[in-house]
């Protein structure tokens, strides 16, 4: 699939709940079977893997659409996946 | 004929109309009385028409389709429950119309819209400078949002030919443009919600000086630099700078807000030339 699908995906998810429903209880293979798309971003997104995404190409604002969507802090994630230091560690200097 | 009687330049979030509670009292107020002063000027300018330049967050556009310039020409308009209430306000069809003919006339060819949504780019000011959605708008949105986008010197003439097209128009108005946008704020990506105020002052500056040459000197990379993912939004203020290049700037607002992630900033065009 291409980024542009995954970035319509993750948009579509964002506007609709009901969807974004679905597809936060989706499995990898529910991914690529029902959405169609490669293994890989399928494991992105059910790991919530921002960093995977944004090296596909994904736009930041469509990360945003997507912790939108699937209910988690951007921050929060950017930080447990290293990419970010704790905010505590941040607001001491 | 219509007239612009004056212009704005101001920051969008949406989580400045859903979560005030996010941000200490004194610097939300003081915030908010910048887009209050705003609302007042257009209450006592009589203003009867805004245009006004926003961009979008993937709501409205998408890789389908995705303009460069839209405007917005029908009898009314939706928004977007991005963080926002579901507001809906008139438009002004003749207006609209004017202002793509005399576009077109001044070498600019923006797509057009009966059916544009409007999200917290719009809306999220309007919220504050027209809380009652009950002035007309002539909305233009501006590609701020993703590669490629419009030139910074294009962004600035695509303002010159607003100015002129809209002070074109037969239509009997006194209009107000507002650009809506910036100034720093990382979105989405590891830096999500960092701020540049250093640079943000330093853009207020020459936006007042309107040093054109600063303005626009600035590569898409430069802007991610200096400015986040989000600073490209900047082109809606080089366009209200493009329709009163003369005006002097009166500065009403500006504070870092890292509980909203955006380098706030409120300022006015005035229609008389700086002294």
């Amino acid at each position: 699939m291409s980024t542009y699908q995954v970035m319509k995906l993750l948009r579509d998810w964002a506007h609709d709940p009901a969807a974004a429903q679905r597809a936060r209880a989706a499995t990898i293979d529910d991914l690529t079977d029902d959405y169609g798309l490669n293994a890989d971003e399928a494991k992105a997104i059910v790991d919530r893997r921002l960093d995977l995404l944004s090296e596909l190409g994904v736009h930041p604002v469509s990360l945003v659409q997507f912790a939108r969507a699937f209910q988690f802090s951007l921050v929060d994630r950017w930080e447990e996946l290293g990419r970010r230091e704790p905010e505590n560690r941040r607001s001491e200097r | 004929m219509a007239d612009i009687v004056g212009a704005y330049a101001l920051t969008h979030s949406s989580l400045m109309v859903g979560q005030p509670e996010l941000v200490a009292d004194e610097l939300r107020e003081a915030c908010y009385a910048a887009y209050h002063r705003v609302r007042q000027e257009l209450v006592e300018s009589k203003v009867d028409v805004l245009v006004v330049l926003g961009s979008d967050h993937f709501n409205s556009y998408f890789y389908d389709l995705f303009p460069q310039w839209c405007v917005g020409r029908a009898d009314s308009y939706e928004g977007w429950a991005d963080n926002m209430p579901m507001y809906k306000l008139a438009g002004h069809r003749k207006l609209s119309a004017d202002v793509i003919d005399g576009l077109l006339d001044r070498g600019c060819e923006p797509a057009l819209s009966e059916q544009m949504r409007l999200d917290h780019s719009f809306l999220s000011p309007l919220h504050f400078i027209t809380p009652d959605m009950d002035l007309p708008v002539v909305p233009i949105f501006q590609n701020c949002l993703s590669r490629p986008f419009p030139r910074l010197a294009r962004s600035l003439a695509f303002g010159r030919a607003l100015g002129e097209a809209i002070r074109a128009s037969a239509v009997d108005a006194r209009v107000a443009v507002i650009g809506t946008g910036g100034l720093s704020h990382w979105i989405g990506g590891p830096d999500h919600g960092r701020l540049n105020p250093e640079f943000d002052r330093e853009f207020l500056d020459r936006f007042a000086r309107n040093d054109v040459d600063w303005l626009t000197g600035f590569s898409d990379e430069d802007i991610e630099r200096h400015l986040g993912s989000g600073g490209h939004e900047v082109r809606n203020w080089l366009t209200v700078r493009g329709c009163l290049p003369n005006g002097a700037v009166e500065r009403f607002f500006y504070e870092p807000i890292e509980p909203w992630w955006i380098g706030a900033a409120v300022a006015a065009v005035r229609t008389g030339e700086a002294r």
